[in-house]
């Protein structure tokens, strides 16, 4: 492909080192010599999977180009390693105990830590009931390459606002963070199709873990797999399995 | 301009693992990372039978970024780590030697800065040998890294060329050929600007024959681009 117009390539799958033109606000605008220097190109935000290089973008992942209003682009991959971004709702699994933190492994290259005070409702004499091997669902307030990501359960106004330990039972898997950002886009319909099927529980974390809980075991694991199946169906496909799936509830 | 009597027979196949469908007409990758298959030679297009026969196949895996042991990381960029298997036996010196040239090579592609302090760890697993084996390793290579989805420059791939006594070029050269020949290069020619990253050889050649091997090679490249470009389009049509 080279270089070519970032319009034309929306939606189209880019690879490292394509190059994606800006195009000049107006073309026709006299070059300007002297002050302050005039860019004719639209501004952009680059997203995921883009670099800016000189007034142009670089691709540096490969997947599919994505847009968004006013000039927002990024690339959608379907990749299966999670590299933690600030804001990011995950679930993590508690590997240890130390003191004031707990460690989680949050399925990234190094583990987040969690401090026991990050709860709703705790204090220093009131702590947490956590263990280790228990799933938390939580928010980093920290994370960038060069320090270890931070995770929190509360939200800024010291609620739990949904997160916090994941109950006993239930089933936890892992899927694609393509299928995790797909099943998490509001127009999405998938998981309300799920629950005309099961009445189910279910929390989705960006790093690609999925902890889902039905009325019974056999259910639990129906709704996994059919989630699971979901990366590889399109929307008619879909709605065939679920069809089955629902005719059959007694 | 082409050498003459050049033979460009580059293709290749993803094999994607399918496991047995769990339920619902749905092939999912099977393993951690999805194990890409390049393999040299359009005769055995997706026939898993017709590559065990004697085409050069390789089976890759991309870990990363990943955690690492404090004494093997660095905290400017990724360590990044190349585990090549024979199809028999343990690794030996040439294995070595080969992955250091892959590390190399990927070293140049991969974007380490973005992910200090971590391994990506890229394993390749010879299936078959029929010639041309480092080049085979460096698509291979170089499409696993592209489906893990890390931070790339550009892509890059490899090509070998083999020069015989009369001084005729032949590109992606079997075995007996490779045996047969004066001279094997093998180029590793990126996709951004068409330069070349790494130049392997043994036997001897001209400067000449050197620069006809790259012109020939940077025409291959193009191919093999073309197919990475194709492929990566199959894998996300569905979505």
């Amino acid at each position: 492909m080279g270089s070519v117009r970032v319009e034309e390539a929306v939606g189209q799958v880019v690879l490292p080192g394509d190059v994606l033109l800006i195009p000049s606000q107006s073309p026709d605008a006299p070059l300007s010599l002297s002050g302050a220097q005039q860019t004719s190109r639209i501004k952009v935000v680059c997203g995921p999977g883009l670099l800016r290089r000189g007034d142009d973008l670089q691709v540096c992942k490969c997947g599919l180009l994505k847009h968004r209003d006013p000039a927002v682009y990024w690339v959608d991959s379907q990749q299966k390693r999670y590299v933690p971004v600030k804001g990011d709702h995950i679930i993590g699994i508690v590997t240890t105990k130390s003191g004031d933190v707990f460690k989680v492994d949050i399925g990234g290259s190094e583990q987040a830590s969690l401090s026991f005070l990050a709860f709703e409702g705790a204090t220093k004499k009131n702590r947490p009931n956590v263990k280790v091997g228990d799933l938390v669902y939580g928010q980093f307030i920290v994370a960038n390459k060069d320090m270890e990501p931070e995770l929190v359960c509360i939200d800024s106004s010291g609620k739990a606002n949904g997160m916090g330990v994941i109950g006993q039972d239930g089933f936890m898997f892992k899927v694609s963070l393509g299928l995790v950002r797909k099943l998490l886009t509001p127009q999405n319909d998938i998981i309300q199709e799920m629950m005309n099927i099961y009445p189910l529980e279910i929390v989705i974390g960006m790093n690609g873990r999925i902890w889902t809980k039905a009325k019974t075991i056999q259910q639990t694991l129906i709704v996994a797999n059919l989630l699971e199946a979901c990366e590889y169906l399109t929307g008619t496909q879909r709605k065939n399995v679920f069809a089955r799936f629902a005719d059959n509830v007694v | 301009m082409l050498p003459q009597k050049q033979t460009c027979c580059w293709a290749g196949c993803i094999w994607w693992l399918q496991p047995t469908l769990r339920g619902i007409g749905a092939t999912p990758p099977l393993l951690h990372y999805v194990f890409l298959l390049a393999c040299h030679r359009p005769r055995c297009l997706l026939l898993i039978n017709s590559f065990l026969t004697g085409d050069t196949s390789v089976l890759a895996g991309v870990y990363g970024p990943a955690e690492i042991k404090v004494s093997k990381e660095l905290h400017d960029k990724a360590t990044i780590e190349v585990i090549l298997r024979p199809k028999v036996g343990l690794p030996a010196i040439q294995e070595k030697s080969q992955e250091l040239l892959i590390r190399e090579t990927c070293e140049s592609a991969i974007m380490g800065a973005l992910h200090p302090r971590s391994s990506i760890t890229i394993v390749l697993q010879i299936v078959s040998d029929a010639g041309s084996l480092l080049a085979c390793c460096l698509n291979a290579a170089c499409t696993a890294l592209m489906d893990a989805g890390l931070p790339l420059r550009y892509l890059f791939c490899g090509v070998t060329c083999v020069l015989d006594t009369d001084g005729h070029l032949t590109l992606d050269p079997s075995s007996k050929q490779q045996k047969e020949s004066r001279a094997v290069l093998i180029l590793a020619i990126e996709s951004v600007e068409n330069k070349v990253l790494t130049v392997a050889s043994r036997g001897a050649y001209s400067a000449t024959e050197l620069q006809q091997s790259i012109a020939a090679a940077q025409v291959a490249a193009q191919k093999i681009f073309k197919f990475y470009r194709d492929s990566a389009r199959r894998r996300y049509s569905k979505s």
